[in-house]
Formats: C-alpha cells, sequence, structure tokens
C-alpha cells in the first residue's frame, strides 16, 4: 500500500513537470534577462531565452509566441524614432551603430515618409520630453498619432516592431510618459526596457500578460548585446 | 516725552543704524572683495584675460582669467567653464580641478573658472545665503564666495522692463538679463552679462573651440536633473557619454535632453547656432536650491543633506534621488569632471579630427574615495608664477 502511495506521488510529479514544461515552451518568447520571475513558468521560458541569447540553435527552439521572427535578438538594420520626442532613440541609434549594425534615427518620422529600404525592425522609444516636444512643436497626443500610424506602415512593410524604454524613471514622470507607453506597447511584437524602466514591473508584467517577448537590461548600453 | 528724551532716543536709534550698516558693509565689503586663489596645474601654457578676446569686457568684473592648456599637437579643442550661476558651486570647483590639475598631451583645453563673476559678489534676497563656501584639505581651507543666478545690481544697472533677448527677440522675466545663462549668443553694446557671452563667442571662434561644456546645479524638485543638455550638433557623443556613465561609472543615472531650438539664450543653444562648437550643459542635483529645504547654511550647501528634501524624495515629489547619505559636494564635482573627461573622449571617438588627449584629471572613483582636498593646492607655498586670482 505505502509502495503505491509512493508511486502515485512519483507518477503525478512527473505529470506536473511535464505540464511545467509545456506550459514553459509556451511563454518562451521572453527574453527577459533581469527581470523579477512571478511563475515557474516565466523562470524556465527566461532560461531558455538566456540560453538562446549566446546559441544560434537555441534561438531558433524560443521562436515562438508574440513573433514568429524573434529568436531573442533585435534584427537589423534599425529604423529608430522616439514617440515624446526623448533621447532614448538616439542611444538606441548609438548603441546599434557602436555595434556595427546599420541603423536610422529619425524623430519625426511619418507612415508618409517611411520608406522600409532594408531594415528589418522599427524602433519606437517611449516616455516623452517636454522640452523635446515643445522644440518640435508637438505635443503627446500628436506624437500617439504619428508613431501609430508609422507603426501600422511599417508592420504592413514586414518590419518587426520594438517597443522600448531606456531612459529610466526620469521617463516615466508625468502623464504625457504613461500616455506614449499605454499607445505603444500593445502594438510591439517585442518590448526592451533597462530594469529602472521596469522597476514596478511595468513592462515585465504586461509582457508576461500578453505573451510578448520582452528584453530587459541593465542599461541601455547592454543592449548591444541582443542586436545583430 | 521731553525734548532731551527724544534726543537720548534719537541718538540711540542713530547708533544702532550706524552700528547695523557698519557691520553689513564690512560684510558685504569681504565678500565682494575676496579673491580666490588659483593654483594653476605646472602643464598650463597661458593665462589670459576675456578681454585680450573683445575689449567690450575690459575693465569690468566680468573680465576673467582664460586658462589655456594646449598641447602644440593638433587635434579638437574644448572649452568648460564653471560659475555661470554663482549658488551652484560645484561648477566652480570642478573647473578648479581641471586648471589646477590638468595636462593635454593633444589638442586643446581652455578652462574658465568663473563665468559670471559678478554674481559671485551678489546674493539671494531673503534666501540667508552663506557669503562663502570653504573645502578642508591637508594645507588648510581653500575659500570661495557664495553667489547668486544673477550679476550683481552694483555692475548691471537698471534691469530693463521686459529683458527682450538679442538676436532672437524672445522675451524674459527682467532680471534674466543679469543671468548669464539666458543672453547667449550676447550682445556687443549691451548690458554686463551680455557683454560677457559677446567676448566669449570671440573667444570660441578665435580659439576654434569645437565643443564647450557649462556646468551647472539643479534643485531636485526641477525636471532636468542630473542631465546632459545638448546641441543637436552633440547628440551622438551625449547619448554615449550618457550610456557610458550610467552603465560604468555613476550610482545614479545621468540623462541627456536635447536642447529646444525655440528657447533662446541658453548656452546649449546659442553657442551651437552661432559657432562652429557643439554646445554641452551639464546638471547635477544640488539640495539646497530646492524651495522646501530647511536651515539655509554651508553645512547643507556641501552636504547636500536636508531631511526636508529627503522627506519629499519619500513621497515621490523629486526628480531625482535622495537619501539619507543626500548629494555631498564631492559626489557633485566628481560627476561634473567624469562628464567632461568622458564627453571628451567619446568625440574623439565620433570624431578622430577633434582628439583631445588629457592626463592628471581624477578619475570618479578616486575624488569619491579620497576627496578633493588633494586636488587643490596650496596658494601659500606655490611658486608665485602659478597662483592667480578668479
Amino acid at each position: 500500500m505505502s509502495n503505491t502511495k509512493k508511486l502515485t506521488a512519483l507518477l503525478l510529479a512527473a505529470l506536473m513537470l511535464t505540464l511545467t514544461a509545456c506550459g514553459g515552451s509556451s511563454s518562451s518568447g521572453q527574453s527577459t534577462t533581469e527581470a523579477e520571475q512571478t511563475t515557474e513558468e516565466e523562470s524556465a521560458a527566461e532560461e531558455e531565452t538566456e540560453e538562446a541569447a549566446e546559441s544560434e540553435d537555441a534561438s531558433e527552439e524560443t521562436a515562438s509566441a508574440g513573433s514568429a521572427e524573434f529568436n531573442g535578438k533585435l534584427q537589423g538594420p534599425f529604423i529608430m524614432t522616439t514617440c515624446g520626442q526623448s533621447t532614448g532613440s538616439v542611444m538606441m541609434h548609438m548603441v546599434a551603430t557602436q555595434a556595427g549594425i546599420d541603423s536610422v534615427d529619425d524623430h519625426t518620422l511619418t507612415s508618409d515618409t517611411f520608406s522600409a529600404g532594408d531594415a528589418k525592425t522599427l524602433v519606437v522609444t517611449t516616455g516623452t520630453s517636454g522640452k523635446g516636444m515643445g522644440a518640435a512643436g508637438t505635443d503627446v497626443n500628436a506624437e500617439i498619432d504619428r508613431c501609430v500610424a508609422l507603426i501600422e506602415t511599417a508592420r504592413e512593410a514586414g518590419l518587426t516592431i520594438v517597443c522600448a524604454h531606456v531612459e529610466g524613471m526620469s521617463r516615466r514622470t508625468d502623464s504625457s510618459d504613461q500616455a506614449s507607453i499605454d499607445a505603444i506597447m500593445p502594438l510591439a511584437d517585442v518590448i526592451v526596457v533597462v530594469e529602472e524602466s521596469d522597476s514596478d514591473g511595468l513592462f515585465s508584467d504586461y509582457a508576461a500578460a500578453n505573451n510578448i517577448p520582452i528584453i530587459i537590461t541593465e542599461d541601455a548600453l547592454g543592449l548591444g548585446e541582443y542586436m545583430e | 516725552m521731553d525734548k532731551k528724551k527724544l534726543n537720548a532716543v534719537k541718538a540711540i536709534s542713530l547708533a544702532v543704524v550706524v552700528f547695523a550698516m557698519s557691520v553689513a558693509g564690512c560684510l558685504f565689503y569681504e565678500h565682494r572683495n575676496y579673491k580666490e586663489p588659483v593654483v594653476v596645474s605646472e602643464y598650463i601654457t597661458e593665462v589670459k584675460k576675456l578681454s585680450d578676446y573683445s575689449d567690450v569686457i575690459k575693465g569690468t568684473v566680468n573680465d576673467c582669467n582664460v586658462y589655456i592648456f594646449d598641447s602644440g599637437i593638433e587635434g579638437g579643442c574644448m572649452l568648460i567653464w564653471g560659475g555661470t550661476h554663482a549658488e551652484e558651486p560645484a561648477g566652480v570647483m570642478a573647473a578648479n580641478i581641471f586648471t589646477e590639475n590638468l595636462k593635454v598631451t593633444q589638442g586643446k583645453v581652455i578652462i574658465i573658472d568663473r563665468e559670471n563673476t559678478s554674481a559671485s559678489t551678489n546674493t539671494r534676497v531673503g534666501e540667508a545665503y552663506p557669503r562663502f563656501f570653504t573645502y578642508e584639505t591637508d594645507w588648510g581651507t581653500k575659500v570661495w564666495r557664495y553667489g547668486d543666478r544673477h550679476a550683481n545690481q552694483l555692475d548691471s544697472w537698471p534691469d530693463p522692463e521686459v529683458y527682450i533677448h538679442y538676436p532672437s527677440g524672445q522675451t524674459l522675466a527682467n532680471v534674466d538679463i543679469r543671468n548669464t545663462n539666458r543672453n547667449w549668443p550676447g550682445k556687443a553694446d549691451g548690458l554686463l552679462t551680455e557683454r560677457t557671452n559677446y567676448a566669449i563667442m570671440q573667444l570660441i571662434d578665435a580659439e576654434g573651440v569645437d565643443m564647450t561644456l557649462d556646468f551647472h546645479e539643479a534643485e531636485l524638485e526641477y525636471t532636468v536633473e542630473n542631465t546632459i543638455v545638448v546641441h543637436e550638433k552633440g547628440n551622438e557623443v551625449a547619448a554615449m557619454t550618457s550610456m557610458l556613465l550610467t552603465s560604468q561609472t555613476f550610482d545614479v543615472a545621468i540623462g541627456m535632453e536635447f536642447s529646444p531650438v525655440a528657447l533662446h539664450g541658453l548656452s546649449h543653444r546659442e553657442i551651437g547656432d552661432y559657432s562652429d562648437a557643439a554646445s554641452y550643459l551639464v546638471e547635477v542635483a544640488e539640495p539646497m536650491l530646492d524651495r522646501i529645504r530647511g536651515i539655509t547654511d554651508e553645512e547643507l550647501l556641501m552636504s547636500g543633506k536636508d531631511i526636508f528634501v529627503i522627506k519629499a524624495g519619500e513621497h515621490g515629489l523629486l526628480y531625482a534621488p535622495i537619501d539619507e547619505e543626500g548629494w555631498p559636494i564631492e559626489k557633485r564635482v566628481a560627476r561634473h569632471v567624469a562628464t567632461a573627461t568622458t564627453l571628451m573622449e567619446v568625440n574623439n571617438t565620433v570624431h578622430p579630427d577633434q582628439t583631445i588627449l588629457i592626463e592628471n584629471i581624477p578619475t570618479y572613483d578616486e575624488m569619491m574615495e579620497e576627496g578633493l582636498g588633494s586636488y587643490f593646492h596650496n596658494p601659500d607655498t606655490a611658486p608665485a608664477e602659478r597662483v592667480y586670482y578668479d
């Protein structure tokens, strides 16, 4: 009788492990490297994706939810723009350039002026600058309209859409910052943030809830490792 | 009251007034006339006056020293200054670190310790600012004047009813006519601060300056905090500098802001627009400037610790973090110095034809670990030819 109970328990444990592994697989698009884990499934997904960043074979295995093309790395050439005229897109542009990847940074790019060329990824950085928007003669609503239309056009052209927030909590201080995030994040195939930007879990929670791959780095400079 | 008693009251009142005026007069005189000794680096190549570049500033209090470090080897040229706002001490102290220690092995670096000397002889009325601030070194106490944002009315009077910026025509608050960071690129026949900036623009042209850096501090209640504000010419360099310092050097991130195209008079906008140079301005947190601060004294100025500002931070009301460690002057100066050197390093990679190589400037970690004292030198024992006064 005792042996039967042990055997039953062992079988149940094996069944749970199998289910857990399946769950991990279903969210393996997660490319989180630093995010806090809230579930075992997320943890399993993260481990898989960390490996993916180091191995092409592994990264093929992680290409799943969110974007069929996403393999744990952002594919250049890039087109960068900012939803809110903050400096995040310049930073990401410089990271890409330093990594030897072609990148164009255009803060006023519209769906009308958009030309995909050989670009594979559109990066839209969120968080706003009052100084920047004032200087550009725009406001957050106009910025959102511009970027949403741009994203639709870029998606039709086959580009992967990245929503990024790489300037930390200094770009999450007011309603304009939040409005830009709320407008762009749901349109993203991949979310990219620095740890500080996600200090309250806003981005990682959203990514987990909506099965969107997310890359979290300690700082913007670290994003170079996730570009190719 | 009989006439005799009335006269006695008048005499006593007069004596009290005369005494108070005498004491205040002595304090004002001392503040206005104190000269800050600077022991220039042994590697300095030339010390000029600002009036050597333009006569419009000659004979005025703002005819400052211009410290030139020219390697003689072709490269870039960077102009760095502190003291735009004389209530922001990290700027002048950081500039002093360069002036007293710098060695340039390629290109040229030019330092101005006090961009608006007149403002350092002023004070903020009703704010109980200290007249001086000090730093302890191995050889004794180094003393600087503590001043205001605006030039002294004794040097620039009267203010216009409305300040109309030249050449944009933008209207600004009348007192900003005495704020040197509101009247770039200056005006040859303007008031003192306009003439000061005009002369510096002549310097920039004459020396072939490629990049400028203006040191500032800001209250934690201000949105543009711990950041580099940059003219579009310098976007790429500022972005890399911001990321490098945030990633590798600073415990509190340094951000980046674009210089607004339509906001005139500021160094980061007008120098870039009216010269060949890329213009940068850097801010660091100074709790003394916060309106909600408590006791306003030198201790607060240098330690950057204030319980009311810390409390505001706990409630999420600030744009920079603060804890019981405050924002000590060592950290503020070290951030400025590291920002300047990193801008040079990054600019060397982005614009190799503007390469500037320097030595003998302490790293951020060195200043944080050892303090600043060993980088300020004793004017009493230094060779006389190396001692100048700002």
